[in-house]
């Protein structure tokens, strides 16, 4: 939705978060951590899927121009979360783009099905906002600043 | 003889010599014979004639007178020849010119010249003169001269010839050395009278015969070989022979020889002969010995040292038979060594003939007077050769003894078939040989004994059978030891070395075996002999008859002991074990209740058992040494004598049927008697055992009848275990017994209430018989109080009872004799058996009627049967009929129970339907309750941070309701997952030490709050299978609750640990905090349920019902006690 509007050569973050609520806490948390990466949304896991791969209503889109991070809610409409995950990770062009998964739950079965398909960290959205901030800037830290793997501990609520 | 080189006959000395002739002693002669004398007379006539010249001339002016040099030259030529004439005339001239000179300046005119001439022409012509003269006369004389010098020494040749010839004649004849000339040809030619005599030929025949012809046929060809070189002028002309002398007689000449020469020619050869014989024989006697010596010194044999002694002799003097035999006086023995005779001229070892004479007459005179030299010109044979089985006849004959130590111990002989071959000499040498021989034969019997001794010395050290060892007699130590001490120690040698003889004794022999050494040594004892007991190497002890000797030095230093021993093990054992056997044997003897005794040949008794002296009532002492006639009546005693000779002969065990009287009367005795031998297998000993049959006979029948019995029973047994009815089975009983006693009949009867009914009988007709007879009767009483065997003589003398009175009884049957017993059952009486006999009492004995109780108990089992067999016919239709019902019964409630599994299986199903949904709700409360719990949470976080300043208090007060709310929410969604997801965890049950899991557990809780001081007990060691993962919540829970309820407790203690309840293992956490109030212990285990409230103790309520639903799952138990402020206790069980 508001994907269209970024800078085309501007690094981004890509949010697939189906709740409007949600989407909003988390870009107070970017923005309190000073995350300076533009952010795309997508509202389930069809948009998300087809404005990485730049078809449907997103087949205006350049495809190359792949997001510095996704952050992919687990529960979602359509395609959930997993899916999605495992979609892009089968495609080529989308193989190596760094996916965290944001998750109410704390199932043990959901973090490692979502590491077995190949996401780069698990995230687990707190109730409390303080919490989920210090999270983002962890996040912001070690993994967009540096650049580096996003490893499981520091995903680790 | 040796200076015969010097008397060469020379030949050419007969020749006169040419050096022999006298001197003329005249003066002229002896001038002439100077030709120098001539020319110095000559010259000094000259002078003579010079000087007198001059004087002349000067005195009497007188010029021409030549006359004194003319008288000079005369005189010159007369005495020395013409030469010396022509000497002094040319010295004449230069003599008379110088005077002439020396006087008259002038000398030499015309006259002097003439007068010079005339001088020299008279002088020449007086030489001339004079010299031709000379030569004539000197002719003349020096032919006389000649002639009688030749007439003299042939006169003088003459003479010495015949002096010369003289004495070689005298030499030739008289030389006590034989000479001899041989001519051209080697025939003698002259020998003289000791050559005659030295060769026994005359002079005639001697010239007939060649100088080899003397020799031995083998020694020709050398001798003339010599005879050439003589011939020749050998420069060495001296060679020896060995000849033959006329009457046969061998001798050795030495002889020096050397041609004889005529006019330069060889004529012949002379040659002088000394007899060597003597010194021959002696030096071959020296070498013959010498070599003799060495070679006996190496033999080891009586007959090589024989066949030594036969080839010397042979050598020496020769034999035709040769022997050499030692013979023994003293035991008339005789030990042929060595017998050698020639057959066809082949010296040949031959067998001597062994007469069993013992020694030869001969030999035996031989022996005893000494050497004997026997010539026989006619050749007899002689005992001596006879045994040596010689055929031969001998006519030379020497024997010697041999002498060992001043004895004989045997005869040399040695014999010639040639008549006087032998001399005094042979017969010394043969006595030095005989003496080589003793010392050879002594030599060779030493050293045999010697070898023997050490052979035997040896053999006892190595295998005689004992162990011997050698023993240092200061340290102890083993020096030697033989294989069998080896192998009887178990010792290796090299290890023995390592050990002292105390190290393998017997601790308790050490003591004794020390005091003998020491005493040995000491010289106290010369040996000691003991029996002591060796350790063997592998520890097992072994007994040894030990005698030990000391070898001690010449100084008497002790050397080395020595120690034989022999393993007496098995004879101490053998002992034991003997005296053992013997206290065996006769304890088994005394307690022998048959007689038993031994006696030896002569029929005495040595021993005898206490039954033995019983029989014959006796003391012991009394029978010992004495015989059965002695002891018995006579004709037992020679019955008994009989058997004992019997038993003897046959040399077995002969069983004899005995019978023995005494005060007793007669006893019958079955006797075994045997011969016994001692260890060499003679029989020395009759030794007899008897058995007491008296009894027996009684006993045989007895058997008898106790066989028939059992036969009985064992037909009763199989009648009554038959399946015919019990009428049917009593019947064949009664038949049975009847036939079995041989009774009249017999009569089986039941007893029904106080009535005896008749069941079977046989042998008697059933009409007859009363069907029913009162208990009240004799007999029935009877055996009712005796419960055994009963016997009625004669039943006819029983009273007839009143009851017995009252039955009807048809035909009274005439039983006399009546034995009857008890059928018990279970010591209940339940009828009786009987047995009549008609006719006759018989007199059932004590046995029969103890049969009859064996039949009637038989009787008695197989009624109780039927009787049960009846009543379990009835029970099993009963039976029958309530197993019907409980099939009907089972199938019901197999029916229920299908029913029921289905319905267990739908509630599953139901429950897992239900448990699926529960967790989509679990799952969906975790999302969807979250989500708007996290945007209250998070807005309400916004609206603090963003417009905190814009609310009052009141209004942040409420915003942080708010969030505590929000996020107690969010703690309650986490429990309630939490909780859910136990029940949906997998389980894997194994080995889980609850005590280490506890003791971690409260590790952690000591680090999360180190102020707080918690006393914690843990009994160790309580391990569950279980799932660790589930039991390490359960425990946390409780664990974390105990940890959380005593946190006001003044001394809080925490206990972890097991009970043990009706053989059910309860684990518990007990703690001494808070506690609950038992009336709400029902909500306990509930989810959310507090009994605190949160500000007293933080939490949910969802701790116990976790613990709860994990220990459900593993199918276990919870609960707990408490009491308000005085602790909990929380249990839960586990399944084994």
């Amino acid at each position: 939705m508001s994907a269209s509007h970024l800078p085309s050569n501007n690094p981004f973050i890509l949010l697939v978060e189906d709740n409007y609520n949600d989407e909003l806490l988390a870009r107070r948390a970017f923005k309190k951590c000073e995350v300076t990466h533009g952010l795309a949304v997508a509202r389930d896991g069809a948009e998300a899927l087809d404005f990485l791969f730049a078809s449907g209503a997103h087949s205006q889109r350049d495809w190359h121009h792949l997001p510095a991070l996704v952050l992919l809610d687990m529960k979602l409409p359509k395609l959930d979360g997993l899916e999605v995950l495992r979609r892009l990770r089968a495609d080529e062009r989308t193989r190596t783009v760094p996916i965290v998964i944001l998750s109410t739950s704390n199932e043990e079965a959901d973090r490692t099905s979502s590491e077995r398909l190949g996401a780069n960290g698990y995230l687990r959205k707190p109730v409390e906002f303080s919490e989920f901030v210090e999270t983002i800037r962890q996040l912001n830290l070690s993994w967009l600043q540096t650049g580096g793997t996003l490893g499981s501990d520091t995903a680790n609520p | 003889m040796n200076n015969d080189h010097s008397l060469q006959l020379a030949p050419e000395e007969l020749v006169p010599h040419q050096n022999e002739g006298g001197e003329r002693d005249s003066w002229s002669r002896r001038v002439v014979k100077s030709p120098q004398t001539a020319y110095a007379v000559a010259t000094g006539l000259v002078v003579l004639a010079t000087l007198i010249y001059w004087f002349v001339n000067r005195r009497f002016a007188i010029q021409t007178v030549f006359v004194p040099f003319f008288v000079a030259v005369l005189i010159s030529t007369f005495v020395g020849g013409w030469k010396a004439g022509v000497l002094a005339t040319i010295l004449s001239l230069p003599g008379s010119a110088c005077v002439s000179f020396a006087l008259d300046p002038d000398p030499f005119d015309a006259s002097y010249a003439i007068r010079i001439c005339l001088f020299v022409l008279v002088s020449g012509v007086t030489i001339k003169v004079a010299a031709s003269d000379m030569i004539a006369r000197r002719r003349a004389e020096t032919l006389v001269e000649q002639l009688v010098r030749e007439i003299t020494r042939h006169e003088q040749t003459e003479s010495k010839l015949a002096a010369s010839e003289e004495r070689y004649r005298s030499l030739f004849e008289n030389s006590l050395d034989a000479v001899f000339t041989l001519d051209a040809e080697g025939y003698f030619s002259t020998a003289n009278p000791s050559a005659l005599s030295l060769c026994g030929y005359s002079l005639a025949e001697l010239q007939q015969m060649k100088f080899t012809a003397l020799c031995p046929v083998e020694q020709r060809d050398e001798a003339a070989r010599q005879f050439l070189l003589c011939a020749q002028g050998n420069p060495e002309p001296f060679f020896e022979v060995h000849i033959i002398a006329k009457e046969g007689r061998r001798m050795d000449l030495f002889i020096t020889g050397g041609p004889i020469k005529l006019r330069g020619q060889t004529v012949g050869v002379f040659g002088i002969a000394a007899d060597i014989t003597e010194r021959k024989r002696a030096q071959m006697h020296v070498s013959v010995f010498s070599r003799l010596g060495q070679q006996l010194s190496s033999v080891t044999t009586p007959i090589a040292a024989g066949r030594i002694i036969g080839d010397v002799a042979e050598e020496l003097f020769g034999w035709d038979s040769f022997s050499l035999n030692l013979y023994s006086l003293e035991t008339n023995e005789t030990d042929y060594v060595l017998n050698v005779d020639t057959f066809d001229g082949q010296k040949t070892e031959i067998l001597p003939f062994v007469s069993s004479a013992g020694i030869p007459a001969s030999a035996h005179r031989i022996m005893t007077n000494g050497p004997e030299l026997v010539m026989n010109p006619v050749g007899v044979p002689c005992e001596l050769v006879a045994s040596c089985g010689s055929m031969g006849l001998f006519a030379s004959l020497m024997y010697v003894p041999i002498r060992a130590k001043e004895k004989m111990i045997g005869v040399l002989a040695v014999r010639s078939r040639q008549p006087d071959v032998y001399d005094g000499n042979d017969l010394k040498t043969l006595v030095s040989l005989a003496d080589y021989c003793s010392g050879a034969l002594q030599r060779i019997r030493a050293e045999e004994e010697l070898h023997h001794n050490e052979q035997e010395y040896r053999a006892l050290f190595d295998s005689d059978g004992s162990g011997k060892c050698e023993v240092h007699p200061e340290t102890g130590r083993f020096l030697r030891a033989n294989p069998k001490f080896c192998e009887w120690t178990g010792y290796m040698i090299e290890e023995l070395r390592e050990k002292t003889f105390l190290d393998i004794t017997y601790p308790s022999d050490r003591e004794a075996s020390l005091q003998y050494n020491r005493q040995l040594i000491r010289g106290e004892i010369p040996e000691f002999r003991m029996e002591k007991r060796y350790q063997r190497k592998d520890g097992s002890v072994c007994w040894a008859d030990i005698t030990v000797t000391l070898v001690r030095d010449g100084k008497g230093q002790a050397l080395r002991m020595i120690a034989s021993t022999i393993d007496i093990t098995a004879r101490v054992l053998a002992e034991a074990a003997l005296r053992e056997s013997e206290t065996r044997f006769t304890s088994f003897m005394e307690h022998l209740s048959a007689p038993a005794w031994m006696k030896d040949l002569q029929g005495r008794y040595i021993y005898v058992n206490a039954a033995c002296a019983n029989l014959f009532d006796r003391d012991r002492a009394a029978i010992i040494g004495r015989t059965d006639e002695e002891l018995l009546d006579g004709g037992i005693a020679i019955i008994m004598a009989e058997n004992d000779r019997h038993a003897l002969s046959a040399d077995r065990a002969v069983e004899r049927l005995e019978t023995w009287r005494d005060a007793n009367g007669s006893r019958y005795f079955m006797t075994s008697r045997f011969p016994l031998r001692d260890k060499h297998g003679e029989v020395t000993l009759v030794a007899g055992i008897g058995m007491e049959i008296t009894e027996r006979k009684a006993a045989e029948e007895a058997l008898l009848l106790s066989n028939q019995r059992l036969g009985l029973i064992a037909q009763v047994t199989n009648a009554v275990i038959g399946d015919e009815p019990l009428s049917q089975q009593m019947h064949t009983v009664a038949e049975t017994v009847r036939a079995a006693y041989g009774v009249k009949a017999c009569i089986i009867r039941e007893i029904e209430e106080d009535q005896m009914v008749l069941l079977a009988s046989a042998g008697v007709d059933r009409a007859i018989l009363t069907p029913s007879i009162t208990m009240n009767c004799t007999v029935g009483r009877e055996i009712l109080t005796r419960r055994g065997p009963l016997f009625i003589p004669n039943v006819q003398e029983l009273p007839r009872d009143a009851a017995t009175r009252g039955q009807p009884c048809p035909q009274k049957p005439d039983f006399v004799s009546y034995a009857a017993a008890p059928l018990l059952a279970q010591d209940r009486l339940i009828g009786l058996v009987g047995i009549y006999t008609d006719q006759r009492i018989r007199d059932f004995t004590q046995m029969d009627l103890d049969h009859l109780q064996i039949v009637a108990n038989h009787i008695a089992v197989a009624i109780v049967n039927d009787r049960l067999y009846q009543e379990v016919s009835l029970q099993k239709a009963a039976l029958e009929e309530q197993i019907r019902e409980r099939v009907d019964a089972e199938n019901e409630v197999q029916k229920l129970n299908m029913e029921l599994e289905s319905r267990v299986t739908e509630r599953t199903r139901q429950l897992q339907v239900t448990n699926a949904e529960l967790e989509a709700f679990a799952y969906s409360v975790s999302h969807d309750l979250r989500g708007p719990l996290r945007s209250v949470g998070g807005f309400s976080e916004a609206l603090k941070d963003e417009y905190e300043e814009r609310l009052d208090e009141h209004g942040r007060e409420y915003l942080d309701r708010v969030m505590t709310a929000c996020r107690e929410m969010d703690k309650l969604i986490d429990d309630m997952l939490h909780l859910s997801r136990l029940t949906r965890m997998d389980m894997k049950r194994q080995p889980v030490n609850l005590s280490q899991l506890a003791e971690g557990i409260i590790r952690q809780l000591q680090e999360s709050e180190p102020r707080r001081h918690v006393t914690f007990t843990v009994t160790p060691g309580i391990v569950v299978a279980a799932d660790a993962r589930l039991m390490r919540i359960a425990l946390e829970n409780l664990l974390n609750n105990a940890w959380k309820f005593t946190r006001h407790a003044r001394e809080a203690q925490i206990e972890f640990g097991m009970i043990q309840q009706t053989g059910v293992r309860a684990y518990f956490v007990r703690d001494n905090g808070a506690g609950f109030d038992m009336a709400f212990a029902g909500k306990l285990f509930g989810a959310f349920q507090r009994l605190h409230s949160t500000h007293e103790f933080p939490g949910h309520g969802i701790g116990l019902a976790t613990v709860q639903r994990i220990i459900n799952r593993h199918g276990g138990r919870t609960w707990a006690t408490g009491e308000v402020d005085h602790g909990a206790s929380f249990y839960f069980t586990l399944p084994q």
